[in-house]
């Protein structure tokens, strides 16, 4: 449904999109993640038209959004991260006007307005004023712009910063059920989220892709290598140690009360895991520490996030 | 023009939901009538010092004292036009709903058109009402609709080429202050650039410039019914390349 091939964004010498490529299968919900300032939201308003890419090309079903801009956009629905609105007008009205924007027929126009409104939960305040209401509201309200008129392909910018607990798990649930017969592509830095509504996930860092795939493929491939260790002794004692085995690729140490601390760590690929742990445990135990407990990193993708996006950056 | 129609109702309804909108409407008809009130009171004073005025005279008078030789009508295209052109696209660019319309299914002709069209019915809106000014004068005088026909064409032709130029200038800022600014020294430039007819010999190349932008000519000139076709290619040359620069800015956005 969306293929991206060498996507660049270059703003003066800084590049904010570095020949990203991904491809979003048609009815699936891809999670699009990276820390602030890693590209998301350049790259989303690459694909949605609103910014011109210095290289490379964005297929929405086929169409190029450059040589037949106005063909691919009616394919999507966009909603920005600072939902942009006429707030002037009523909720009912700017999403009317949405729709024939959209060249949804007259016909059909009440209808998908009305579809949209229940979809977003906004059908109680359709008839006020967008600037009379809430912040949470407004987010909705973009929600149901970006759904007026059915586009196979949504593209979602944060569409749950600002709501409640109680609708940020309805916008999930909705994004979700979405998911069966639209394209999804979620852009969030909430992990959880991702978890919770996505089949794939994407990676960004830097403006550059550092994973792409199935979300337990995506973890399962960076678990490989970390451990968690409980040992009896003070960070301190620990730091030594961990700098003699050279194989370590990252140690995070933390106190864990009554003397005990917890230990984060993970090798680096091409050493042997297991004879590495066992080297690792021998070294603390020869110099009197302690180990209670050694198990594999119970990772998710927030530790591939951390572990990803920090190797990026240094 | 894919993407004319909504957006041109959208704007319409924009100039009229707000307050600023009604303002600006109230102060045109209020200067217009107290204009058309201070002409009828000078034709009137000329009628009477004349032994034997004819009815035609006295409506030619009126209606080239309402439309040529005032100050009045650049005084409102000033006051009135930049105000009324400065939010089409820096105020969208100011709130960030341009990327709605970015995104939307629309050519950027279309957007331009729209914009610019939405504020030149907003403009005819405004005139509309002036025709009963010259209604009610019917009642006192003879009114030679031709005349009247040339004077309209000039203030539509004006207002047409002007707001092509506010419509510029505010795609051209990021904030209403600048539009309004930038607009203003447009359009006053033009009509300083026009006066300088007044202040150069004429036969020079200067006095010939100047008087060929002097909209202050050209609405004399409209004002006795002489509609030249020059002035036609100037106004409309002056809309065209405004709204091809304008369609080029927008374009240009999306590299920025």
């Amino acid at each position: 449904m969306l293929r991206i091939e060498g996507l660049t964004k270059r703003y003066r010498n800084r590049t904010a999109v570095d020949q990203i490529s991904f491809h979003v299968p048609r009815g699936s919900v891809v999670g699009f993640l990276g820390p602030n300032g890693a590209g998301k939201t350049t790259t989303l308003r690459m694909i949605a038209g609103a910014l011109g890419a210095d290289a490379g090309t964005v297929l929405i079903d086929g169409v190029s959004i450059d040589e037949a801009p106005l063909v691919a956009k009616s394919k999507i629905g966009f909603m920005p991260e600072h939902v942009p609105l006429y707030v002037e007008m009523r909720v009912v009205e700017f999403l009317r006007f949405r729709a024939e924007l959209k060249k949804v027929t007259a016909k059909d126009r009440n209808s998908a307005v009305d579809r949209a409104l229940v979809d977003a939960q906004i059908a109680d305040v359709a008839d006020l004023r967008i600037e009379t209401l809430s912040k949470g509201y407004r987010q909705r309200v973009g929600l149901a712009d970006a759904l007026v008129g059915d586009p196979p392909l949504l593209l979602l910018d944060e569409p749950t910063a600002s709501l409640d607990p109680n609708q940020i798990r309805e916008v999930r649930l909705l994004i979700r059920k979405l998911g069966g017969d639209r394209t999804v592509l979620l852009s969030t830095h909430v992990l959880s989220e991702v978890e919770a509504v996505c089949d794939r996930a994407v990676l960004i860092s830097r403006g550059k892709i550092v994973a792409d795939g199935p979300i337990a493929e995506v973890t399962a491939r960076h678990e490989a290598g970390a451990y968690r260790l409980r040992v009896r002794a003070d960070a301190g004692c620990i730091s030594p140690v961990a700098a003699s085995i050279e194989t370590l690729r990252r140690v995070d140490i933390a106190s864990a009360g009554d003397g005990q601390c917890t230990l984060s760590v993970t090798f680096r690929p091409e050493a042997a895991f297991e004879r590495e742990l066992e080297r690792l445990v021998a070294a603390l135990v020869q110099v009197g520490i302690g180990v209670i407990e050694v198990g594999p990193e119970q990772s998710r993708l927030e530790h591939v996030f951390t572990e990803l996006t920090r190797e990026v950056a240094s | 023009m894919t993407g004319f129609w909504p957006l041109f109702k959208r704007e319409l309804w924009a100039y009229f939901v707000t307050p600023l909108g009604w303002i600006a409407l109230t102060i045109f008809l209020l200067l217009q009538g107290w204009h058309f009130a201070l002409v009828i009171d000078h034709v009137a004073a000329l009628s009477a010092q004349s032994a034997s005025p004819s009815g035609a005279q006295a409506g030619v008078s009126l209606v080239s004292g309402f439309f040529g030789n005032t100050v009045f009508l650049y005084l409102i295209l000033f006051l009135l036009i930049p105000p009324l052109t400065m939010r089409t696209f820096a105020e969208e660019r100011r709130q960030g709903t341009i990327d709605l319309l970015l995104t939307a299914p629309v050519t950027n002709t279309a957007m331009v058109c729209a914009k610019y069209f939405g504020a030149l019915a907003v403009y005819v809106t405004w005139w509309a009402p002036t025709l009963l000014y010259l209604g009610i004068a019917t009642q006192i005088t003879a009114i030679d609709w031709g005349v009247v026909g040339a004077c309209y064409l000039g203030v539509g032709m004006v207002g047409a080429a002007y707001i092509a130029l506010g419509v510029f200038a505010s795609a051209l800022s990021r904030n209403l202050f600048s539009a309004l600014l930038f607009t203003v020294l447009i359009v006053l430039g033009l009509f300083l650039f026009g006066a300088v007819e007044f202040v150069t010999a004429e036969g020079t190349w200067m006095h010939a410039s100047a008087r060929y932008v002097s909209v202050w000519s050209h609405m004399a000139e409209l004002a006795v019914g002489v509609v030249d076709s020059r002035r036609v290619v100037f106004y409309g040359s002056i809309t065209m390349v405004s709204i091809f620069l304008t369609t080029h800015l927008v374009a240009g956005w999306r590299h920025e």
